[in-house]
């Protein structure tokens, strides 16, 4: 059993440790995720192992939890260089980089195998865009397939049509597919959604599995619809100009590491939403199943929504190149 | 990803070898009597390595008593107490460990709350029919429901990487907002520091909420009268570094350290639990700012 005396060596020798090894170029990391996370975990992972492998020249000061402000504030302080960098959700990445919106396009992709083998062959596409905007890319960080959350089933876009459903304000995507489906949308933050469920002013919603839960969404819901909407991620990003002050040497090892590590955050991540799935279920939520007819009037939906999307939402460039590779995915295994 | 150290930290100044109000009351008056006295003396110990060390003897003699008493309330929530505020010693040393005491914590606090209800299976019911419960809960139950959600909520800090447990966070806000309701002085307003701590623990972004987690707080500091130091600790710990306020943080701790720890007898020990944890948070405070 710990005595007080025990814990008070083990913080005397942390204390003692960072004040010896102060490096000499310190990236200042902000992430809306709170301390304890596996967001915010995987950057105190990152930070030991830069310390060790630059020999304490670099390492990462973190501030978890939004205590730096919403991603916006993040990114307006890395442009007056008060933070060096974020682990960012959806609206920091697409915010920073539009095309990053055509990898989220709903049923782009069928299976983590795609996801996988798209993004490793468009990892210098995005690489290249971010560094063209300023920001050095560390690696994605998995949100994962969304589902949507209703009080009613939603098996059809007819379904849909029938309640109020949710939207992000401002966003891109769904802002044209609603339209055109001639879904009623309902403009609400997230802080604003489980206020908005409990008093019906939305009845549908959509998130990762355990972002539904995070957010207790799901003690609001009654179904949740099997079919996965599309792929959503994030993305470590650090400021050019910080970054391009680091010895090349280190540079590469900051790379090397953030590969590795963000690589395991994301299978964590997605084990986490396969037990978010079956955790909803037993919190009393129905599956509901989509038939493949349906199935095809969804994505039918999508290719129309493509016309106003491709080459605004984001470039052509990028949704062609993602259609190219996707095609050489299922052509290789099917 | 709720935040890990939501709980776990702030239970080892609430919780940590507090006042055991509730303690047992036995058919056996002579044992029911011993751990009473045992108890209040505890609480009013200004040692802390002294009682942590002799928390697991008393931990087995209550063992040995629910053998015999498997279904006695009081003893039920004794140790649900009791193996909570240990696993909180435990966690820094041997989290995994931790994780079984926690267990027992939860198991029994829940035991006891059954024993409450006429639909006891409403516990592990989905959350929409498991609100029904706070129909059948009286003010007599607070202390049950109080530790009850307590040990249910430390259970639920030390798994936060599991899904399932994260998913009965729901439940336990809403117990810890009945006992608000029902008594916000319960146990000096610990049930405002438990919402404060929560609700400054997320970003507004992640469901979090800055302004009524100052409310919580500001409520726990009035009913306490300055006397209760873990309500500037979790303020300190929770509140200011979430809306990255050093000069709150600082002056929270200072306030702390500074406080007769003994002002209240029965406070005494968790007074300085308290203490111990804002000296070490304040030599933290350059890692956060």
């Amino acid at each position: 059993m710990i005595s007080f005396k025990g814990l008070f060596a083990v913080v005397a020798a942390l204390v003692a440790n960072s004040v010896a090894a102060q490096p000499n170029h310190l990236l200042k990391i902000a992430t809306l995720a709170p301390e304890g996370s596996s967001w915010a975990t995987v950057l105190r992972t990152i930070d030991a192992d830069v310390r060790q492998e630059t020999d304490g020249n670099v390492g990462f000061k973190i501030y978890p939890g939004g205590v730096q402000g919403d991603e916006k504030v993040v990114l307006r302080k890395m442009r007056i260089g008060q933070l060096h960098g974020g682990n960012f959700g959806g609206q920091g990445v697409s915010q920073t980089l539009p095309d990053v919106l055509a990898l989220q396009m709903p049923f782009l992709f069928d299976s983590y195998a795609e996801v996988d083998y798209v993004l490793e062959k468009m990892d210098a596409f995005y690489r290249q865009g971010y560094e063209g905007r300023g920001y050095i890319f560390l690696g994605w960080a998995d949100i994962g397939f969304v589902h949507i959350l209703s009080q009613q089933p939603v098996a059809t876009v007819e379904d849909m049509r029938a309640q109020k459903v949710w939207q992000l304000p401002d966003e891109p995507l769904t802002s044209v597919l609603f339209r055109l489906a001639g879904v009623t949308s309902v403009p609400l933050n997230i802080p604003d959604v489980l206020l908005g469920l409990q008093t019906n002013l939305i009845d549908v919603v959509y998130a990762s599995p355990s972002a539904t839960i995070v957010l207790q969404w799901f003690t609001r819901a009654k179904y949740v619809t099997q079919l996965p909407i599309n792929y959503t991620l994030g993305a470590l990003l650090i400021d050019k100009r910080a970054f391009d002050k680091i010895p090349a040497e280190d540079r590469e090892h900051i790379h090397r590491i953030a590969r590795q590590r963000m690589a395991a955050l994301n299978q964590r991540n997605r084990r986490e939403n396969d037990e978010a799935m079956t955790v909803l279920q037993a919190n009393g939520l129905s599956l509901v199943e989509v038939n493949p007819n349906d199935v095809e009037t969804f994505k039918d939906l999508v290719t129309s929504a493509e016309a106003e999307l491709v080459g605004q939402a984001f470039s052509r460039e990028a949704h062609e190149q993602i259609a190219r590779h996707l095609q050489d995915s299922r052509r290789t295994s099917p | 990803m709720v935040a890990k150290h939501l709980l776990t930290m702030l239970l080892l100044t609430t919780l940590a070898f507090g006042p055991i109000g509730c303690a047992a009351r036995l058919q056996s008056a002579l044992v029911g009597s011993l751990i009473e006295d045992v108890s209040a003396a505890t609480a009013r110990h200004d040692d802390l390595d002294l009682v942590a060390s002799g928390v697991p003897t008393f931990l087995l003699l209550l063992e040995g008593l629910l053998v015999a008493n498997p279904q006695d309330p009081q003893l039920l929530l004794s140790a649900a107490e009791i193996y909570t505020s240990y696993a909180t010693l435990v966690e820094v040393d041997d989290p995994e460990r931790a994780k079984h005491l926690y267990h027992r914590g939860k198991v029994n606090g829940l035991k006891a709350l059954a024993l409450r209800l006429s639909q006891p299976d409403l516990l592990q019911a989905p959350y929409a029919e498991f609100i029904r419960v706070t129909d059948d809960l009286e003010a007599s139950d607070l202390p049950t429901v109080f530790w009850a959600a307590s040990s249910w909520g430390a259970w639920i800090s030390a798994n936060i990487e599991s899904m399932a447990a994260l998913a009965e966070l729901p439940k336990v806000i809403k117990l810890m907002q009945w006992i608000v309701a029902q008594d916000e002085t319960f146990q000096y307003g610990t049930s405002h520091v438990f919402l404060g701590s929560y609700y400054a623990a997320l970003p507004p972004m992640l469901g979090g909420n800055p302004e009524k987690a100052a409310e919580h707080f500001d409520r726990a500091v009035a009913i306490g009268k300055g006397q209760v130091l873990m309500v500037y600790v979790a303020k300190a710990k929770f509140y200011a570094r979430s809306t990255f306020d050093r000069a709150l943080y600082e002056s929270l701790l200072n306030q702390a350290l500074t406080s007769s720890a003994d002002a209240v007898p029965e406070l005494t020990l968790q007074n300085i639990a308290a203490q111990r944890q804002a000296q070490i948070l304040l030599d933290q405070a350059d890692d956060f700012f």
